[in-house]
């Protein structure tokens, strides 16, 4: 049986890694009577994972946890109620970490989620900042945009042209002074960092930019 | 109620500029939040290093669980903070702040650090300095805002080093001695009503001595004669001449937590851990925790599997371990292992037995260890003959060694590590030959064994043999040892590595010498030496016991200024006082000097 969580990941949370966030999904199951299912062999691994990484900093509105059981967890009590798996795991994840929702992945599904990710949305908020709507129009209008790529093979930063990684770009201005910037962007095979596209067009800009002050959220994964 | 300073720290926005983030946001699976309103104490447990290295210390889990049990009292924590956010708290001027609640320190009624290791000793002064708090006890007694320090653990039975920055120590076992002081701190600031006054906080004190295992140090002012420290003045008539340890007595009735922290990052061990016994019976006369830790307290087995299966419901940990200083001492050590292994199904959870003896099991217990996944094993043989394992009070013989690996290959393990001290008191060159020769012949006995056998997959056997330099502690029979000069452990140290280099199958590891000179230096200190851990600290020492971060010449230079020679026999007469006479681990020091006599008589 193989279950899909929706989860939020907020607050303080932002700063646990990938790794340790799994690791911490894992000992939660572990505690409950939902446990994850253990691959065989010598070094028995959980089969457990988290759809697309996300950044150190980064908060979530819409994570997923792939989870293969042993055993069906969506089940009715002797009352013939079902049991409110979200609530006994939420009641042991940290204060920040939520489960929204549960799914039974469709068993001819053999691909993994992450294998499924095409596109990701982000809100990334800007303190004190004038953009106008149609300076990103302009902007996007480009064929190429570069920008400084953190290449996978090679670990090192490379000048590439993103464009084709964004599929939207826009922002709203708020009372307070600051900028809300929202973007599509390509997920999973290809990935690129929001803050990289929001550089880029800072930097074009002739703004500064402190990332440091920057707040991102991810808003949205984007499956077929 | 030391409710005088804004207290947040604003950290959060920093948070990405540091590596590892999750080591100062607490909020862990488990981790307890109370509301500020509603606690008459706030405690900050302090550990003098990274939240990696502390989060994985039992002591820590307990006295945080202890704490918090109490309704009144917050227990928070804080780590020393790795280098970059030491730099970043520096620059913007922050204060070091609670992971819990991301709290100033100053805003603490207690800050209590555990003093595992001298070599924590400048992260403890640096820590204080982060937060804003003045070093010394005689100075924040001047103003009544600053939290009351406090500290406790092993290397407290030698207080003195630290003694002027500490208000309290606590000497032994907090599980009964620390709810009572926080009662009686908590009547006095509720009358109070505000921050304690300077004379209410003198009272408090006093009222503390009262309390088993309570040393308040500035009551206590040491008279030295001829250089050397003789006496102390008590400042009351009323106070004890000497500290008598906190000694828990039922451990089966003592706290212990059920439902330890998790933490969310990865820490050097994740895994339940149980506490089978407090003490040691062995009486191994260079080890101080064999003697400060006694008597020999026993947790019932019951109470143990409860335990165990209580901390693997509540944290989903998949490793399970026992701890006391010698797991195989425990009586009941076979039905425990059966009992555990029985509960814990091998494809679930890994065992992990440290320091059994395997000499002593039966086959049947051997085998089903055998079944589980096995990581290292370790023996402890300490010196390398016969002569100076009995002068050091070692009862092991090379039979039960040979024996124990030989029961060890059997169940399948592979990979075995020897420990052995150099540097202890009577040791002649025939000993440290004997470390290589004892090495050289188990590893040879084993490849014969398998030869025979002729198993597959279980040819490859890999010995360790780790020497560690012996630096004499306080409270043992050998606190009156000369120890080693830097110079001779380095010379016995490579004598060693090269003779290794012809066992091919055999790894050869030690330690850095210089490192275990100032250990040494430290652990056998007086007030005095305070100054030198203030003139470390000032020329940048931290993190000592991390190699990178250890800088031997500016210790030299610390020790030059504070005046304080660099001696490797501070106490050679077994018949003068010692600066930490004071403390009373329940050992008579005239047991102390007959142990020594009886240890350097073996010598012939």
């Amino acid at each position: 049986m193989k279950y899909i969580l929706q989860f939020e990941k907020k607050g303080l949370m932002a700063y646990i890694s990938h790794l340790d966030l799994q690791r911490v999904f894992l000992r939660v199951l572990r505690m409950t009577d939902h446990r994850p299912a253990y691959s065989h062999g010598f070094n028995p691994h959980p089969k457990l994972s988290i759809a697309l990484p996300l950044s150190l900093g980064f908060t979530s509105d819409c994570e997923y946890l792939e989870v293969q059981s042993e055993k069906p967890w969506l089940t009715k009590d002797k009352d013939g109620d079902f049991v409110p798996v979200l609530k006994i795991l939420n009641a042991r994840l940290p204060k920040g970490i939520a489960f929204t929702a549960i799914y039974e992945k469709n068993a001819e599904q053999t691909k993994t989620l992450s294998a499924l990710c095409i596109a990701a949305e982000y809100e990334m908020t800007v303190p004190n900042v004038t953009i106008r709507e149609a300076d990103l129009v302009q902007y996007l209008s480009r064929e190429e945009i570069l920008a400084e790529k953190r290449i996978k093979k090679t670990g090192k930063m490379e000048l590439r042209n993103i464009r084709p990684l964004v599929y939207a770009f826009a922002v709203e201005s708020l009372p307070d002074g600051s900028g809300v910037f929202r973007c599509k962007l390509a997920a999973g095979a290809q990935t690129i960092s929001p803050l990289i596209l929001l550089s880029a067009f800072f930097a074009e800009s002739g703004m500064p930019l402190d990332v440091s002050e920057v707040s991102v959220k991810r808003t949205k994964i984007i499956f077929p | 109620m030391n409710k005088n300073h804004a207290a947040g720290v604003p950290i959060r926005s920093y948070l990405t500029q540091v590596e590892r983030p999750g080591r100062y946001i607490g909020n862990e699976i488990n981790a307890i939040q109370k509301d500020f309103a509603e606690v008459d104490v706030r405690f900050c447990l302090a550990f003098p290093d990274l939240y990696e290295i502390g989060m994985s210390y039992t002591g820590l889990q307990i006295l945080y669980g202890l704490l918090n049990q109490i309704p009144y009292v917050f227990c928070e924590r804080a780590f020393a903070p790795a280098e970059d956010m030491e730099t970043l708290l520096r620059t913007k001027n922050l204060p070091l702040f609670t992971i819990d609640t991301h709290t100033d320190i100053k805003a603490m009624d207690f800050l209590g650090f555990t003093l595992q290791y001298e070599h924590s000793y400048t992260n403890i002064l640096n820590m204080i300095e982060l937060a804003g708090i003045p070093l010394l006890s005689a100075e924040r007694a001047k103003e009544e805002t600053y939290p009351l320090l406090i500290a406790g653990g092993p290397c407290c039975y030698n207080p003195e080093p630290l003694a002027d920055v500490f208000d309290l120590f606590l000497i032994g076992d907090a599980e009964d001695s620390l709810p009572l002081l926080m009662e009686i701190y908590r009547n006095r600031s509720i009358k109070s009503g505000a921050a304690l006054t300077i004379e209410e906080r003198e009272a408090f004190l006093r009222e503390a001595t009262k309390l088993p295992g309570i040393y308040v140090p500035s009551f206590y002012t040491p008279v030295y004669e001829a250089g050397a420290f003789h006496h102390f003045e008590k400042k009351y008539d009323d106070l004890p001449d000497s500290i008598e340890k906190a000694v828990v007595r039922d451990l089966d009735a003592a706290f212990y937590p059920e439902k330890p922290i998790v933490p969310l990052i990865e820490t050097v061990h994740g895994r339940a851990v149980a506490e089978i016994f407090r003490g040691c019976g062995r009486g191994c006369r260079f080890c101080q925790a064999g003697f400060v830790y006694r008597p020999v307290r026993r947790r019932s087995k019951d109470r143990i599997l409860e335990i165990i299966e209580t901390q693997l419901q509540n944290t989903g940990y998949d490793e399970v371990s026992l701890l006391s200083l010698s797991t195989g001492d425990y009586p009941d050590i076979e039905a425990l292992v059966l009992e555990l292994m029985e509960r814990l199904p091998r494809e679930d959870v890994s065992l992990s037995l440290p320091s059994l003896r395997l000499d002593s099991l039966s086959e049947s217990v051997l085998r089903r260890i055998g079944e589980y996944k096995k990581s290292g094993l370790t023996f402890a043989p300490e010196a390398g003959t016969q002569r100076l394992r009995d002068v050091i009070h070692k009862n092991i013989t090379e039979e039960h060694i040979f024996r124990g690996v030989e029961n060890a290959v059997a169940i399948g393990w592979t990979r075995v590590k020897f420990y052995f001290m150099i540097g202890m008191p009577t040791e002649t060159q025939e000993d440290i030959d004997g470390i290589f020769d004892l090495a050289q012949r188990v590893s040879a006995h084993i490849a014969t064994v398998l030869r025979e056998t002729r198993e597959k997959g279980k040819r490859n056997f890999h010995l360790t043999v780790s020497v560690s330099n012996f630096v004499p502690k306080p409270n043992t029979p050998f606190q009156w040892a000369r120890g080693n000069t830097e110079e001779e452990l380095k010379e016995k140290n490579f004598y060693l590595k090269d003779k290794f280099r012809a066992l091919k199958n055999v790894q050869f590891q030690f330690h850095d010498t210089r490192s275990s000179f100032v250990e040494m230096m430290l652990a056998r200190g007086d007030r005095r030496t305070l100054d030198a851990l203030r003139a470390a600290v000032r020329r940048g020492c931290k993190f000592d016991s991390w190699r990178e971060y250890f800088h031997y010449d500016r210790w030299l230079e610390a020790f030059e200024e504070a005046g304080i020679s660099v001696h490797t026999e501070p106490y050679p007469d077994p018949s003068a006082p010692l600066p930490w006479d004071i403390i009373n681990d329940g050992t008579e020091k005239d047991f102390l000097r007959k142990q020594w006599a009886m240890a350097t008589e073996c010598e012939i």
